[in-house]
């Protein structure tokens, strides 16, 4: 009937002679099986182990587990002829103390959703609460550096300028091109209504250079490199850089945070500035209505 | 008897530092094999070719008759059953409980019933010596020791005939380095299972392992304790005869 055991019935008597593999690959089929099993009327069974191929801890633990059901029932139930290796590795799994599950208390559903909205807004009001010390930590650690330039980390800075703002330009120029290219043709097509598809070039134009560039790049930067810094620093924490530096007198805020800050503040600046001699350039231009129409 | 794993001629070069030339050890069934070696001789580099973590520069690598670098990855994933791997720092994963890592490969590999899963789960749990109440901890909850514990729990949960240990009793008190080295020979012996273990415990060097290979001159050395005391080689001469070796050889 089964490939990993067959059993033999002598009225109140019952014999289970293993065979085959019996690992934790087989337990889910073994388990199968063995609940088509019947059990009405047994007193007695015994488990034979001569013919077990292979038994490893999981199935050891069924195994045992099989007893213990069988006798809560009454039923007097043992092993048998089982190979020395597979009787230490059942006996050694028998004298485990038998697992107490650790009991955890019931919630209603209910309850749960109030407790993880709670947990939420908990967690919110601690963000905040850390964030705020954060800004604090900045506005006390700024003036502090202003005053003692001397541990001015001046190489730290130009590095991570060029890390934040000279590594990230392909990227925004990049999302500039195919943002510009989107606005152009959308808006040459709603400029058409108006005969006034000439306004398209001033249209990308003003839009990227005056208003999306800075945005974008804001964003690109954000994004790139915010998840870089928790990168790094969180490994920093991992570690113990961050603590070592603080056993040492140096504040981490100072060492770590304003490079990183004053760098952003500067790789921005430059990049949302816009050369005087470009904007002036631009004004001077001729009147797009005094372009040729036949030149388009 | 034939070995479980066999290391013959294994090359690993780094640039132009050469860290194993022509290196050559056997792993046999049910034995403990300790690996000894000075910083940077590259024992964890050994382990981690063995295992195929990392490709060796020449040489092979032959699990039961299998050369492992001539394997298809889908064979190479049935090789892999053969063993347990616990890392020095444990490796558990840290969004899981303990139970849940001790259960991940239960889920992966197996079509048991989540109710089976869960109970096989604390079973290792005691099986290890951990008390009940560890199993839905986190394993930043947990002592260096208890990690330890776990990450052998997570490592043994589907009976490999191998298990391979990184410093197992590293950053543990004497106490509960000496039990987790009892609750090794313990499985060991249950078990029947081949150990390969690096580590810097004269203790459990002296106490536990069946046969000690000494990487020194980017090859290895095989012997049991009494043959390498008698080795002419400096270096072996100085990791078994220094103080703090001749306290536990004399005794």
């Amino acid at each position: 009937m089964s490939s990993y055991f067959s059993v033999q019935r002598e009225q109140a008597t019952l014999g289970l002679t293993l065979k085959g593999r019996w690992t934790v690959a087989e337990l889910s089929e073994i388990r199968h099986d063995l609940e088509l099993m019947t059990l009405d009327d047994v007193k007695k069974a015994t488990v034979h182990g001569q013919a077990l191929e292979e038994l490893d801890t999981s199935a050891a633990w069924y195994l045992h587990d099989l007893i213990l059901r069988l006798q809560e029932r009454g039923i007097m139930a043992g092993l048998r002829d089982f190979k020395d290796h597979h009787r230490h590795l059942y006996e050694r799994i028998a004298r485990l103390p038998h697992e107490e599950a650790v009991v955890i208390p019931y919630i209603s559903p209910a309850r749960a959703l109030i407790i993880a909205i709670g947990q939420h807004f908990a967690g919110i009001w601690r963000d905040c609460y850390q964030g705020i010390g954060f800004l604090g930590e900045f506005f006390v650690a700024v003036p502090a550096q202003i005053f003692h330039p001397k541990g001015f980390r001046f190489r730290s800075i130009v590095f991570h300028i060029n890390e934040i703002g000279v590594k990230a330009t392909p990227i925004i120029a990049l999302m500039a091109f195919s943002i510009a290219f989107v606005v152009g043709y959308q808006g040459a097509f709603q400029l058409q209504k108006f005969d006034a598809t000439i306004y398209t070039v001033d249209l990308i134009v003003l839009s990227t250079l005056r208003e999306m560039g800075v945005l974008i790049t804001a964003i690109m930067i954000a994004g790139r490199s915010g998840s870089a810094f928790a990168a790094q620093i969180g490994t920093m924490k991992l570690n113990e850089e961050i603590d070592a530096l603080q056993t040492m007198g140096v504040s981490p805020f100072q060492a770590l945070v304003l490079p990183r800050l004053f760098a952003i503040l500067i790789a921005l600046l430059y990049r949302g500035y816009r050369p005087k001699v470009l904007r002036k350039t631009w004004d001077a231009r001729p009147s797009p209505l005094s372009y040729n129409r036949s030149f388009w | 008897m034939r070995p479980l794993i066999e290391v013959r001629n294994l090359v690993n070069r780094f640039g132009s530092n050469v860290v194993h030339d022509g290196l050559n050890v056997d792993i046999l069934p049910k034995e403990i094999i300790g690996i000894v070696g000075g910083n940077g001789t590259g024992k964890s580099v050994l382990l981690r070719t063995i295992v195929g973590l990392q490709r060796p520069t020449s040489g092979t690598v032959t699990v039961e008759g299998k050369d492992i670098g001539q394997l298809s990855a889908e064979e190479f994933r049935k090789v892999q059953k053969l063993w347990g791997v616990l890392f020095q720092k444990g490796a558990l994963f840290s969004n899981l409980t303990v139970i849940e890592n001790i259960a991940f490969q239960l889920r992966e590999k197996t079509t048991l019933n989540e109710e089976t899963i869960d109970r096989l789960a604390r079973m290792r749990v005691e099986m290890v010596g951990l008390p009940a109440n560890a199993g839905p901890k986190y394993p930043s909850e947990l002592s260096g020791g208890m990690i330890k514990r776990a990450s052998l729990a997570r490592a043994l949960v589907l009976d490999p005939k191998v298990l391979f240990l990184d410093e197992p009793t590293s950053g543990l008190d004497s106490v509960a380095a000496e039990s987790f080295d009892q609750l090794i020979r313990d499985l060991v012996k249950s078990l029947g299972i081949s150990v390969f273990m690096i580590t810097h415990d004269l203790d459990s060097l002296a106490s536990i392992c069946d046969r000690i290979a000494v990487l020194v001159d980017k090859k290895i050395k095989t012997g049991t304790l009494a043959e390498h005391l008698r080795d002419k080689n400096p270096w072996v001469q100085e990791y078994f005869h220094n103080k703090r070796a001749r306290f536990m050889t004399r005794g």
